[in-house]
């Protein structure tokens, strides 16, 4: 246990790493926080972070809810040795997880999927994409196209085409 | 007007200082002098219908075939030209942005890939032998992402096929009908998050209702055998999308049909009507010659028993008939295959079991019935209740109902000591229950765990349904 704890502390309050959006800004986090990022724990074990993380894909908007999400999710990962803690904090978390998928919109969740895919961090990229599904659900495709700005590119002869094997599912 | 070359030769002082290269559709390729703007064009074949992601190390253009993703480097200034296969490259354009070629492909530290992929790493392109030899590399310009428009239909496809993983079966349905790019992506409707819908006839104009549930949304489809045959079709069971109807005025005339497909299986009819409390089949796909069909039926005592078999091979469904000193009446309710065994649920209780393979029925020591007392003739309103035996996520339920007004009773099987315990909580489960046949869900979609629907719906599509959290019955 004492191993355990000793470890989490040097992880936690280790060393820190600057991360550098597209437009400029910088975010101060601790390595515990910027490896929830697969892409930079990658870069962190190959000693490449030194000058700081450059992200010329992701906005310092989005960047910033990277960050808050990541911030929410390190500590969840420090606290795992102390039961107390963790459980106040999963609940903490889902709380945050949930506002946080709630108040997504276009074009922010386009975004904020792009910026998880690229940064590869599974849990919020599931999220958004379960995100993406939940906003899909029970829409006929007229009204997903408006939901997502999507223009109707087929003729009318291949919509029918691709509706008739299942017809049954498009009664609008 | 361009000068035009003919094959192979390219403007003179190409090489010396910077040019343009242009590519279309077609077989030429356009050079412009930047010095002066004036422009030459070549035709090389090789570049028909290719996409240009770039030059580098002087003459080496890498082209890209978008709709087969054949990709390749090629030198424009040897004679003949020199091409170097490279693996497909199924990444869409956009996310490559800056390419770069470590290495000049004629160095001798660059050798011929012998690998068959490109290797995704973060979201690093590179084609092995690892990264030495060519990069293609996103990370150090900015592409533009950032301020991107959002292109919903140009998401990556391994991105759409997550968003698809998580769609219900009408959503993966539609999904391909948004547009041509959605069209093209992976979406095994096998895969979609399913849970039971109840069907039934329509009397007004002999379509197939289908009504489901959590959506509180309702289908139409026509099914060209309840359409057009007048018998009258009464549906007894269903298994993994495939429903088991009996037609004519004893339903002695019985078939085994998925209305999406059609597909249609003919057990042989049977010599009386239909009688059966319970009937199922062992297969999720009943036409596999190895499915086996179970029936079941009891007196009204329990003292006699009862069960049917057919396989495809035979002629009729054979019949073993039991004698009890201990009455077991079975309920009306389908047997369940667990375990590749049919469990069927007696009203008292327990359970009996036929095992296929031994072709034996027994009646179970254990579980011990939930009610040990009952007057099966008499006028007990036990022996008239509701019960419901259904698995759920593997683990074999039961639930019993006495009437509307009162909340149902539910029981898990623990399995180590073979007991019914009795349950507050299904884990976040639903059950469908019905006695045609009952499912179990174990996670079915957002706010409806711990409860138990009943086959009925209101006119503005609310299902019947319980909720064992609050212990509300819903039947608005």
């Amino acid at each position: 246990m004492a191993a355990a704890a000793a470890e989490a502390t040097t992880d936690g309050g280790g060393k820190m790493i600057i991360l550098i959006s597209a437009d400029g800004k910088r975010f101060e986090v601790t390595e515990a926080v910027a490896s929830q990022s697969q892409l930079i724990s990658n870069m962190i074990e190959d000693d490449c972070t030194e000058n700081g993380v450059r992200l010329p894909n992701v906005d310092g908007d989005i960047l910033t809810m990277v960050v808050d999400y990541c911030n929410m999710h390190a500590g969840d990962a420090a606290a795992a040795g102390d039961t107390m803690k963790a459980s106040s904090t999963e609940e903490e978390l889902k709380k945050f997880d949930a506002e946080l998928v709630q108040a997504l919109e276009n074009p922010v969740l386009f975004k904020l999927i792009l910026a998880a895919n690229f940064l590869n961090i599974k849990s919020l990229l599931d999220m958004t994409c379960q995100r993406v599904a939940d906003m899909m659900s029970g829409k006929t495709p007229e009204q997903m196209r408006e939901t997502f700005s999507i223009e109707n590119d087929f003729t009318p002869e291949e919509e029918a085409a691709i509706r008739q094997e299942n017809a049954w599912a498009f009664d609008d | 007007m361009a000068a035009k070359s003919d094959d192979h030769s390219l403007p003179p002082g190409f090489g010396t200082r910077p040019w343009l290269v242009q590519g279309s559709r077609g077989d030429t390729l356009t050079f412009v002098d930047v010095s002066d703007l004036s422009l030459h064009e070549t035709v090389v074949p090789e570049v028909r219908g290719k996409t240009c992601l770039g030059g580098m190390h002087g003459d080496w253009l890498l082209m890209l075939h978008e709709s087969t993703a054949d990709c390749f480097l090629l030198r424009i200034s040897t004679n003949p030209r020199t091409k170097i296969q490279l693996p497909p490259l199924h990444q869409p354009l956009n996310f490559l942005s800056t390419i770069k070629m470590l290495e000049s492909p004629d160095s001798p530290k660059c050798t011929m890939p012998a690998h068959r992929r490109w290797k995704k790493r973060a979201t690093f392109y590179t084609a092995a032998p690892l990264s030495k030899d060519i990069l293609l590399n996103d990370l150090d310009e900015h592409d533009g992402l950032g301020n991107s428009l959002c292109l919903w239909e140009h998401l990556p496809v391994d991105l759409l096929e997550l968003i698809v993983s998580n769609l219900s079966l009408v959503d993966r349905i539609r999904f391909p009908t948004v547009c041509m790019a959605w069209s093209k992506v992976s979406n095994p409707i096998e895969q979609a998050k399913v849970w039971p819908w109840l069907m039934h006839i329509s009397k007004q104009d002999g379509m197939c209702r289908l009504f489901d549930p959590l959506r509180g949304e309702v289908y139409n489809m026509q099914v060209s055998i309840f359409d057009t045959n007048e018998d009258r079709h009464i549906f007894r069971s269903s298994k993994d999308g495939w429903v088991f109807t009996s037609a004519g005025i004893y339903g002695h005339d019985i078939f085994i049909i998925n209305p999406f497909t059609e597909d249609i299986v003919e057990p042989p009819m049977f010599e009386r009507r239909y009688h059966y409390n319970g009937v199922s089949f062992s297969s999720p796909n009943p036409m596999c010659p190895n499915c086996y069909f179970f029936g079941i039926n009891s007196s009204l005592s329990g003292k006699f028993l009862n069960i049917h078999t057919w396989r495809h091979e035979e002629t009729e469904w054979i019949e073993q008939r039991f004698e009890y000193d201990v009455p077991f009446p079975v309920g009306y309710n389908n047997p369940v295959m667990f375990c590749g065994k049919f469990y069927c649920l007696g009203r008292k209780g327990n359970l009996g079991a036929f095992d296929p393979t031994s072709n034996t029925w027994e009646i179970l020591d254990k579980p011990e019935p939930i009610h040990v007392e009952m007057d099966l003739l008499e006028n007990d309103h036990r022996g008239r209740e509701f019960c419901y035996l259904v698995d759920l996520e593997g683990e074999l339920i039961s639930v019993l109902l006495h009437n509307a007004s009162e909340a149902p009773r539910v029981f898990k099987l623990d399995l180590t000591k073979m007991s019914w315990v009795e349950v507050e909580d299904i884990g976040g489960g639903a059950l469908f229950l019905d006695h045609r046949t009952s499912h179990g869900v174990g996670s079915p979609d957002g706010g409806h765990g711990n409860r138990i629907y009943f086959p009925r719906y209101s006119v503005d599509r609310k299902p019947v349904s319980y909720d064992m959290d609050n212990k509300i019955l819903w039947s608005h």
